[in-house]
């Protein structure tokens, strides 16, 4: 490998993201070739430089206090209950999804048994409808009046000569 | 590593937290303020920006951490929304001064008013001339290579942390920070020479 494709490798290296069997190989390269050591020095100091402790600082304890104060005035939303969690879970696209899908096929079945099986109030309207009969137009089965001979298609006969059967009554 | 604490004891605070204990929440707070703090100073420039965007980043941590999954993600998960805060002022400065924040010739206080050119007198006073160079060098990357830089020299991370905070495969880090290296080792060198000169 050059030495050109081998420096990459040595920021790696110098910042601990490479493994032993590699690091082997680099510190073996660096021990032959000038240029290569030079490079690796030359980014070992940049790193101690940009590593110094001077450079850190330390965030002002103010902002606890402040982050603290918004904190009491807006409680965690999400930290309690049932429905907060349904929620949350429900921020899940492919959730989201299936929810609707269920929902969409129990709306479906439910109007689909609707249409298979009777009309329990049907039955209700048929008593009702024979009420509203019975009330205004009378019971067809019990209030019939008594069937008088007059009335009777089958007895009007004047004089049993007229009555084909040989009863004594005849037919008109 | 920022945060010397054990990975499970970590979780474990996360996991209460989680559970709405405020304790809890303070310890993450203590534990990783600095860091993220240092964090975004590094990547805003801005010592009174980073302070806000502290306050913003835990402030939306609180806020999502029930959300979290994972609570062994918890350092990355936090660092990703801190850079999203700094991300999202510098757009918002971005739109005021019109300049792309994808140009990968632009340095990070392009995106600033002109004001935050100028190194905060606090950070002058803290180690003067040094740090003066390094925001310098700094202020020479591109946003790109600029939050691999940071998190790779500043903050010490290890490359693998690095791509799940940028969301960027590993070849990618790798290159950029070398990059980065580059460009920060010629942005020093030019302004020693340019010290030297001044001085004689």
């Amino acid at each position: 490998m050059s030495c050109e494709n081998l420096k990459p490798l040595m920021t790696a290296w110098i910042d601990g993201s490479c493994d032993s069997q590699l690091e082997v190989q680099l510190r073996e390269h660096t021990q032959h070739c000038s240029a290569c050591a030079a490079f690796y020095q030359e980014q070992q100091r940049l790193t101690r430089l940009f590593q110094s402790p001077d450079l850190e600082l330390e965030p002002p304890a103010w902002i606890w206090t402040r982050i603290s104060s918004q904190l009491q005035t807006t409680p965690q939303s999400s930290s309690t209950g049932f429905w907060n969690d349904l929620v949350a879970l429900f921020r899940i696209p492919s959730l989201r999804y299936a929810a609707l899908a269920v929902v969409c096929f129990v709306v479906l079945s439910a109007g689909l048994l609707r249409v298979g099986e009777s009309d329990p109030s049907g039955d209700v309207m048929l008593a009702q409808l024979q009420t509203y009969q019975i009330e205004t137009h009378g019971n067809p089965f019990e209030s019939v009046p008594a069937a008088s001979d007059a009335d009777n298609p089958f007895f009007t006969f004047d004089s049993v000569g007229d009555n084909p059967f040989g009863g004594n009554r005849s037919l008109r | 590593m920022p945060n010397e604490i054990a990975p499970a004891e970590l979780s474990k605070i996360v996991a209460r937290a989680q559970q709405g204990s405020e304790d809890d929440f303070y310890q993450l707070y203590l534990l990783f303020s600095k860091a993220i703090f240092n964090f975004i100073w590094r990547l805003i420039g801005s010592t009174e920006d980073a302070e806000d965007l502290l306050q913003e980043t835990f402030l939306k941590v609180h806020s999502e951490l029930k959300h979290l999954r994972d609570p062994n993600q918890f350092r990355f998960w936090l660092y990703r929304i801190a850079r999203n805060e700094v991300y999202q002022k510098l757009r918002r400065a971005q739109r005021s001064s019109e300049v792309s924040i994808d140009d990968e010739e632009a340095g990070y206080y392009n995106f600033l008013t002109d004001d935050t050119h100028q190194p905060d007198p606090e950070t002058l006073a803290l180690s003067g001339e040094l740090n003066e160079v390094v925001s310098r060098a700094l202020d020479s990357l591109s946003p790109k290579y600029r939050d691999v830089f940071v998190l790779a020299v500043f903050q010490k991370m290890s490359y693998e942390d690095i791509t799940k905070i940028v969301g960027r495969s590993m070849l990618s880090v790798k290159t950029d920070i070398y990059r980065a290296r580059l460009a920060v080792k010629e942005t020093i060198n030019t302004y020693l020479k340019k010290s030297k000169i001044q001085k004689a």
